[in-house]
């Protein structure tokens, strides 16, 4: 029966299966490490895959790899597409949730009931599937099924934070509702789409707007580009639209925290990228629409308010989150400037982001581990309690800054150098090194609090968290200094998806 | 005005003021049942639109059992809201308003409401009809038809073909002259299904793909098209009733069922549900094989199973229900559900063919093997939709009982 089954040809396919499949089975793993063991099972081959993935599509001579679920023809069936761009984000995504479901054990131990492991792993397994699913699609109607599937678990895995603080169910709640009015309207602007399309294939779709005689003037598209817009706004918590944001990221378990932050609204850009780039196209979106505009100045207010935000809080939990929205700010911005280094900057500060944002998360998390809380008071004099921990949030920290030799600073580098080259766009690059002035701001508190201060109660009893937790967080960290001095692949990569979104070679 | 039109309008009328009336009613049982109302006329209004498979979920599902989970949920909430201050939140009604006017803003360029010439109706759909419903549409000489099977009384049936069928696949030229074409319906540009693909090895699907299995077209469209997505709805629904216990479920010491009403002492119900409920079972199975031939399917199959149980412990009691399906069998069978699905996906790649390649599944007569594939996942979504409706129901009634 496997004689005929190869593995490389079905690459696409199983990046999404078997998340799927070993989702599924993960319930069916009984009590204790089963569900883990698992799950990081499940995430590292996924992640393998995706690695595997990345070879073929930079091996293709179109520049991308095209598989057609169930062997029909693209345009009646559905079909994966994978191209530079998101084989890069699939190899992001995969391997930050390898990571975090290694650091997860310990942390989901203490934070979740004993006896429904095998529950919060299974959703745990169909969140990254989901966000997997997403990704690796060219299908406009599949993306909103995968959305559902990742908006659901994610959902699910926010409120489970509730043994910690009822909080979590209430942000949970605040997220379910914004987060279904998002998808609502992504799928009007999906349907209103295939109204006037006919078809439901991106490419397809794009080849059907262009040919319509007057696509500019056309009610119907316009309506569905700007429900869009603002659907995908509400799902990469776009300022102002990012209220779900804060609370949930704050009262999520530990490692849901890590998880998110580094994947869910990073597959929120990406969608952004194949709706505006691939589908309507640069010149409908940005020349003949003002989306460069209304998301520029969206991006750069958020960068801002959020981070001054960020540099009031306590909470080191909700201080990361106030920066996620700025940071997705940075990502939305190079985007909006349609042109090639600043898109380059945007898909390069998706990963460069999600691993440094992964990082830190998990750093807070381990100081949850220990300390149960995690205060600007409760974390006073851990630098020398939890050095590792704390050494890992600083070097973090300087990559939210964009310190030199960080991954951070490459991304600006681009962002900077995109904002520079396009006409009239100088304020964003004033607006980039604001936001890294407040990135230091809140940084510098978190460093006064852990290495100039005196332990005070049981801060000072503390020790290192557990091996199980420090190592992928240092994995995390230790990939945003390398790609930080070594940007040689994640610089060629984001170039050339860049190219390929704004339509010039692959 | 013609009837349809008339209809329409009286139901959609109907349907605007029972929304009003959801919103207005301040007990929130009278607002599920008025939910419940609600999906019914837009069932209606579906079969006034001639898309029964929509109507029958509609029906099942919006008219059926998300009533009974929303009084059941009524059981936790109370039944009537809070009093609060009614005052009128300006911003909120501009932006409403707003969205409201862009929507049907939007509506204004679209394609008359049936429109023949509509790109939805004219892009790919009559090529994907044509593969759907024609074994005749295909290529003869690569594939034998069935024994018994009149090609030339399906031919005169299709009435779309006018003329001989070449023998080379890439030949469509004789497409130019279907009925379709002819009619000004079917765009010039034919995507060759059967055009052997670029890569070496690459399985073709037969030139008769269904065998005439399948005449309701909108299975062969949610089973073989798109059955990928249709995969992960039924994951959806998985992910609900998994989330749903995550969060919901009391840890297992403290046991599934304490107590809980019980109405088999009243003779009537009694009766009428041991009569109702093998019937309800059967229909429910007819739903979901039949999904090929009519209207139906796995979802509103596996909803009218659900309710057969629902129905069960209502008038039984939990306890009753748990000797029948005790939790740990339904919360495995929803995890069976999508496994099926999955799993006749992944035979079909471990056979060669791409992921859901059902064609696969029968080298002899692979028109057979998509029936045989459709059948399984519809056998899949009914299992999963049914438990999960199942296991819904038990986390609702059994946080009652704490």
């Amino acid at each position: 029966m496997l004689e005929a089954f190869e593995i490389i040809p079905n690459l696409p396919v199983l990046v999404v299966t078997v998340p799927l499949i070993g989702g599924v089975l993960t319930i069916a793993m009984g009590r204790g490490k089963g569900p883990w063991a698992w799950a990081t099972l499940i995430t590292g081959l996924v992640f393998y895959f995706t690695v595997l993935l990345m070879q073929q599509v930079l091996a293709a001579k179109t520049g991308y790899i095209s598989y057609e679920l169930g062997n029909w023809p693209r345009q009646w069936g559905i079909e994966y597409r994978v191209d530079a761009l998101n084989a890069f984000i699939l190899l992001t995504v995969a391997g930050v949730s390898f990571v975090t479901t290694l650091y997860a054990q310990k942390s989901v131990e203490k934070e979740i009931p004993q006896d429904r492991h095998n529950f919060f792993y299974a959703v745990w397994v169909l969140a990254v599937c989901g966000l997997l699913g997403i990704t690796v699609t060219g299908d406009a109607f599949n993306v909103y099924v995968l959305l559902e599937i990742s908006s659901l678990t994610v959902y699910a895995l926010i409120a489970m934070g509730k043994d910690l603080n009822r909080q979590a169910l209430t942000a949970s709640l605040r997220y379910l509702i914004l987060g279904s009015v998002g998808a609502s309207f992504i799928l009007l602007g999906i349907g209103y789409l295939l109204m006037v399309t006919g078809t439901l294939n991106m490419e397809d779709m794009h080849d059907r707007l262009a040919a319509l005689p007057d696509a500019v003037h056309n009610r119907t598209v316009l309506v569905a580009f700007a429900l869009l817009l603002v659907g995908l706004g509400m799902k990469m918590a776009l300022f102002p639209l990012h209220m779900w944001l804060p609370k949930a990221y704050t009262y999520a378990p530990s490692a849901v925290s890590a998880l998110l932050s580094a994947t869910a609204t990073k597959v929120g850009i990406y969608m952004a990228f194949r709706f505006l780039f691939t589908i309507f196209g640069v010149g409908f979106s940005f020349v003949a629409m003002p989306a460069h505009v209304v998301l520029s100045v969206a991006a750069c207010a958020g960068i801002l308010v959020t981070g001054v935000t960020a540099v009031r809080q306590t909470n080191l939990k909700r201080m990361l989150a106030y920066s996620s929205v700025g940071q997705l700010g940075y990502i939305v911005a190079g985007f909006a400037l349609a042109n090639v280094h600043g898109v380059a900057g945007s898909v390069i500060h998706i990963f460069n982001h999600a691993v440094m944002k992964g990082g830190l998360f998990m750093a807070a998390g381990a100081i949850m581990y220990r300390l149960g809380r995690c205060d600007l008071r409760s974390i006073r004099g851990l630098g020398k309690r939890m050095p590792l921990t704390m050494a890992a949030f600083v070097a973090g920290g300087l990559g939210l800054v964009g310190f030199p030799l960080t991954a951070g600073f490459i991304s600006k580098w681009y962002l900077v150098q995109g904002a520079l080259e396009a006409p009239h766009m100088w304020p964003v690059a004033a607006v980039v090194l604001v936001g890294s002035l407040l990135a230091v701001a809140y940084t510098w508190r978190v460093v006064e609090a852990a290495y100039f201060q005196e332990p005070e109660g049981e801060s000072a009893l503390v020790t290192e968290a557990p091996l199980s937790m420090v190592a992928p967080m240092w994995i995390l960290i230790g990939a945003s200094v390398y790609f930080g001095v070594s940007a040689t692949f994640t610089g060629e990569i984001s170039m050339r998806a860049a190219k390929s979104l704004l339509g010039g070679a692959p | 005005m013609n009837a349809v039109v008339l209809i329409d309008t009286l139901l959609l009328l109907l349907v605007t003021v029972t929304a009003v009336a959801i919103i207005e009613v301040r007990s929130l049982y009278a607002s599920a049942i008025l939910t419940g109302i609600y999906s019914l006329l837009m069932a209606l209004v579906w079969v006034n639109m001639h898309s029964m498979d929509v109507s029958f979920t509609e029906a099942a599902v919006g008219g059926g059992i998300s009533t009974i989970l929303l009084i059941g949920t009524l059981v936790h909430v109370g039944r009537d809201e809070k009093p609060i201050k009614k005052r009128l939140h300006v911003p909120a009604l501009v932006f409403t308003a707003l969205t409201g006017a862009a929507l049907i803003y939007g509506t204004l360029d679209m394609p008359r409401f049936g429109d023949p010439a509509a790109p939805i109706h004219h892009y790919r759909v009559p090529e994907m009809m044509a593969q759907t419903v024609g074994f005749v549409n295909g290529t003869p000489g690569k594939q034998k038809p069935p024994e018994g099977f009149d090609v030339e009384r399906y031919r005169r049936f299709d009435g779309r073909i006018t003329g001989p069928i070449p023998d080379d696949p890439k030949d469509t030229a004789w497409r130019e002259n279907s009925a379709l074409r002819l009619e000004g319906l079917m765009v010039p540009q034919v995507h060759a299904a059967h055009e052997p693909h670029a890569e070496p090895g690459h399985h073709l699907h037969p030139p008769d793909d269904f065998n005439g299995h399948v005449p309701n077209s909108v299975t062969s469209l949610l089973a073989a098209y798109r059955g990928y997505d249709t995969m992960f709805e039924t994951t959806v629904i998985f992910t609900a009733g998994v989330s749903l216990i995550l969060l919901l479920r009391r840890p297992r010491r403290e046991g599934y069922l304490q107590s809980g009403a019980v109405m088999s002492d009243q003779v009537i119900l009694r009766v009428v549900s041991k009569l109702s409920i093998p019937f309800i079972l059967i229909f429910g199975f007819y739903v979901i094989t039949h999904g090929e031939l009519g209207p139906g399917g796995g979802f509103q199959g596996g909803v009218v199973l659900a309710t057969a149980f629902i129905l069960y412990a209502l008038i039984f009691g939990r306890a009753a229900l748990y000797r029948v399906v005790p939790p740990p069998v339904s919360d495995i069978l929803t995890g069976v559900g999508v496994l099926i699905y999955s799993g006749t996906g992944a035979v079909c790649m471990l056979l060669g063919g791409k992921f859901l390649d059902y064609s696969m599944l029968n080298r002899e007569l692979p028109g057979d093997g998509e029936s045989l594939g459709m059948t399984l996942v519809e056998y899949g979504v009914g299992i999963t939709v049914s438990m999960v409706m199942l296991t819904i129901f038990n986390q609702l009634a059994e946080e009652r009982s704490t």
